[in-house]
């Protein structure tokens, strides 16, 4: 919902991305999101449709946040959860994201219903809370993210038991948690798995070299990893390259040449 | 920013009637517990990166309901043993050296430990009765794939195989590590059937490739001390890596370790390049670039990578004969 999504929208300084119409897209510099929507299907979609968005996928991070309703006595109205399970209840199958950095949180396991769940009398389900899009987001997410990216976060705003309150009330307590999760959202914008073998500047040179050689695609790949090599076996930095962003080769044999003398000075260190 | 090791259990469905769940659960009373139907759910998943989930391993408790025991590869080390069998107690290692093959073998970097400890009893007495050469006995690798002396504070397989190994006569087993864990064993009596191999490293190499393991002086003190109480102990020196400096480096270390042990209490020793399977290779190259030794020009020998003929050729001549100033030849095992 618009609502849900306004508070970290406002955190993150994000600006709504015009270009995208089935789903309302914001972007900022480290951060984008989308509003799913209801459902599992929705957000599967919407999910999928950000992370052809996304500039890359090896790093980074994708975090649903929503709101949920507790099944069990011990959460509480506006408790801020994570999810170490993912049970969709249609399917009967089980999603675990990995938990690997630390936060203050309660952790649950997550039932991803198909419709929305009140008045359940006696619920004797295998999970402490329930919601309608998580399964649906890392089901989609995993073609792209490894576990250990993906984060689910929710607000207990209903309990199952119950008949649903109404929306304004819902809000309310989905918005009085905001100090408690917020912070883990823009610290999870400047995370890093680890520093890459090649730096983003790096990246660049290499991608301009490439382009002024007019290298085959193959050859820049192999460049790329000679490049990668280069610097894991010690190599203080690319400079040896930028002699040839001013090389243009009149031809193949000549471009082929200095190709090779490029990958033998990268290997040879 | 990380949680620490093992701050997840996660339990599957089956497991709680078996004892080692309890041990194992006692242990780590400040785990958030997760149920799962199939351990692959977890262990197995798509896409997982071994070297992220390494920053907080996660615990899974298992059944394991097959293969309890396998027979040893050909081209392993079996130390002449013609009835050479290894088992899987624990799926992956608490360590995460540069050069393990794990990282290419396993999906994930947590740690599965199978709890139906009764299941791999059973297997390995079959295996016994059994085994091809009956003259010879079962040799069976323990810490094969893992490093299970290590664990061995959490899950306590060392202590129960050893007392396993002490009432079958047939039964020879090896434990291997790079554990420092004195406390495992020193309310244990020595088994004669019990060899207790440790892989030794230079030190430089043990500080950039083989982080989070105990360091060479810490090693050397474990093993004098289970040489004082009359173990048998095996040195592994393998894998040898062709660092920089690789000779003076490791003819020092061979000379220092020896200066610090008694050879001739030495049961045996193995002396090897590194060397892998050439698809795992591939793989754990996929995943990370983060390690020099991975790095080299390697030469592929069938299905495995290693260094290119001369250079094994040169390394071997030279290390062996300084290891044979130690050990009498009879002693090393060596691999190419």
């Amino acid at each position: 919902m618009r609502q849900e999504a306004r508070p970290v929208i406002e955190a993150l300084g994000l600006k709504q991305d015009t270009g995208s119409r089935k789903f309302p897209v914001y972007a900022g510099e480290d951060a984008m999101l989308v509003i799913t929507g209801m459902g599992k299907v929705r957000a599967a979609i919407a999910t999928t449709h950000l992370m052809h968005l996304a500039p890359r996928h090896d790093r980074g991070r994708l975090i649903n946040v929503g709101t949920c309703a507790a099944v069990t006595d011990q959460l509480a109205l506006g408790d801020a959860v994570l999810a170490h399970k993912i049970w969709d209840r249609a399917t009967e199958r089980e999603f675990f994201p990995d938990m690997l950095l630390k936060h203050s949180l309660q952790e649950v396991s997550l039932g991803t219903f198909d419709r929305p769940v009140t008045g359940m009398k006696q619920p004797n389900l295998p999970c402490q809370a329930v919601d309608m899009e998580a399964s649906g987001i890392y089901q989609a997410a995993h073609l792209f993210l490894a576990p250990h990216q993906m984060m689910f976060l929710k607000v207990v705003v209903d309990f199952v038991q119950a008949s649903a309150y109404d929306l304004s009330e819902m809000l309310r307590f989905y918005t009085g948690s905001i100090q408690d999760w917020m912070p883990l959202i823009t610290e999870a914008c400047v995370w890093e798995d680890s520093a890459p073998a090649v730096t983003e500047g790096q990246e660049r040179l290499l991608a301009e070299v490439a382009a002024h050689m007019r290298l085959t695609r193959t050859q820049t790949h192999q460049l790329e990893k000679a490049a990668q090599r280069f610097m894991v076996r010690g190599g203080e930095n690319l400079d040896l390259l930028k002699p040839h962003l001013q090389t243009r080769p009149r031809h193949k044999a000549r471009r082929n040449q200095i190709f090779s003398s490029i990958l033998a000075a990268l290997n040879g260190l | 920013m990380w949680q620490k090791r093992f701050s997840h259990i996660y339990l599957e469905d089956g497991v709680e009637p078996y004892p080692l769940t309890r041990t194992i659960l006692d242990r780590l009373p400040g785990a958030t517990r997760v149920r799962v139907a199939d351990y692959k759910h977890v262990f197995a998943r798509r896409r997982q990166s071994f070297q992220a989930q390494k920053r907080s391993p996660k615990l899974i408790l298992a059944r394991k309901k097959d293969n309890w025991i396998y027979p040893g590869p050909r081209q392993s080390q079996d130390f002449g043993y013609r009835n050479f069998y290894y088992n899987s107690l624990l799926l992956n290692c608490i360590y995460n050296c540069d050069y393990c093959y794990l990282q290419g073998m396993y999906p994930s970097g947590n740690l599965v430990v199978f709890v139906n400890e009764g299941d791999y009893f059973s297997a390995t007495k079959r295996a016994i009765e059994g085994r091809p050469f009956p003259e010879e006995p079962l040799y069976l690798c323990i810490s094969y794939d893992t490093d299970l002396l290590a664990y061995e504070n959490v899950a306590p397989y060392c202590a129960r195989f050893i007392e396993f190994t002490r009432s079958q006569e047939e039964l020879l087993i090896e434990i291997r590590t790079k554990s420092a864990n004195w406390n495992a064993l020193a309310e244990v009596s020595p088994c004669p059937r019990v060899i207790l191999a440790w892989t030794l490293s230079p030190r430089s190499v043990i500080a950039r490739y083989e982080k989070q393991t105990p360091g060479l002086e810490q090693r050397i003190r474990i093993i004098k001390r289970c040489l004082d109480r009359g173990w048998q102990v095996r040195l592994c020196f393998d894998p040898v890596l062709r660092i920089d400096g690789w000779e003076a480096t490791y003819k020092d270390f061979f000379r220092e370790v020896f200066r610090a042990l008694p050879a001739r209490s030495i049961r045996d020793a193995s002396l090897g390049l590194f060397r892998m399977n050439a698809d795992l290779f591939k793989r754990i190259k996929k995943q990370r670039s983060d390690s020099d030794i991975l790095y080299y020009p390697f030469e592929r020998k069938s299905s495995l990578i290693t260094y290119p003929q001369a250079d094994r050729r040169n390394m071997l001549d030279s290390l062996q004969e300084e290891l044979e100033a130690h050990l009498p030849k009879e002693k090393i095992e060596t691999w190419v």
